[in-house]
C-alpha cells in the first residue's frame, strides 16, 4: 500500500524570515493561523494555490519549502 | 479555536438544550395535559438561537472567518452527517412496515421521525467539525 508523506519547511524558514509568527504569516496567506499549524505539523496538506502563496512569501520556489515522498508500506 | 469550531461547540450545545427542554415539556404535557401534547413541540423554536450565532460572536476587523482546510472540514461534516440522516430516515420508514405491516401508522410519525434526523444532523454535523479540528482527529487532514 503507497503512503503519500508531505513534509515542509515552513517552521525553519519563518524563522529564518524575521521570526515570523505563525499569526503574521497566516495574515500573509489570507488563511486562519490553526491552518498553519496544522499545515506546519504535516496534518493539512495545503492546496497548490496556498502552497504557491506560501512559498511566494519567504521568496523561495514551492519545491524548497514543500517536499514530497512516496512511501511503499 | 477558529469560528468554525466556536460555531460547532455553540451548535451543539444549543441543539442539545432547546431537545432536552422540549423532551421534558412533552413529557410534562402528556402526563398533565392530555390532547395537547402538540403545544408542547413550541421549545423547538430554541432552535432559532442556532441563527444568532454571529450576534454572540461578531467577527473582528481583519479577521479571516474560513479558509480552504475550513472549507473541507465543513464539508466532509456535511456529508457525514447528510449520510447519517438519509439512512436515519430510510430506517424510520421501514419500521413500520417491518412491524406493522399493512396496518396504519400515526399521522405525526413521518414528521416526528423527520425532527428526530433534522436534530441528529445538526449534533453529528457539530460533533464530526469538533473531531476533524483535533479532538483526537486528524485535524482535516486528506
Amino acid at each position: 500500500m503507497a503512503k503519500n508523506n508531505l513534509s515542509n519547511q515552513i517552521r525553519r524558514l519563518r524563522f529564518e524570515n524575521g521570526q515570523m509568527t505563525q499569526q503574521q504569516l497566516a495574515d500573509k496567506v489570507g488563511v486562519t493561523r490553526q491552518t498553519i499549524i496544522a499545515t506546519e505539523a504535516g496534518k493539512y496538506a495545503p492546496s497548490l494555490p496556498l502552497a504557491f502563496k506560501i512559498a511566494r512569501t519567504f521568496g523561495m520556489p514551492i519545491e524548497t519549502v514543500f517536499q514530497y515522498e512516496n512511501k511503499d508500506s | 479555536m477558529n469560528r468554525v469550531l466556536k460555531y460547532a461547540w455553540y451548535q451543539l450545545i444549543v441543539v442539545i438544550v432547546a431537545t432536552l427542554f422540549a423532551a421534558v415539556t412533552i413529557l410534562i404535557a402528556v402526563k398533565y395535559w392530555p390532547g395537547k401534547e402538540f403545544s408542547a413541540v413550541i421549545p423547538f423554536c430554541l432552535f432559532v438561537f442556532v441563527n444568532f450565532y454571529r450576534l454572540f460572536f461578531p467577527l473582528k476587523a481583519g479577521e479571516i472567518a474560513f479558509d480552504e482546510r475550513d472549507e473541507q472540514i465543513k464539508k466532509h461534516a456535511t456529508m457525514i452527517s447528510f449520510n447519517i440522516f438519509w439512512y436515519a430516515f430510510i430506517l424510520f420508514c421501514i419500521i413500520p412496515i417491518l412491524t406493522i405491516g399493512n396496518g396504519k401508522i400515526h399521522v405525526m410519525y413521518l414528521g416526528g421521525a423527520l425532527v428526530v434526523c433534522g436534530i441528529s444532523f445538526r449534533i453529528i454535523w457539530s460533533i464530526a467539525v469538533i473531531v476533524q479540528y483535533g479532538w483526537g482527529g486528524k485535524d482535516g487532514e486528506e
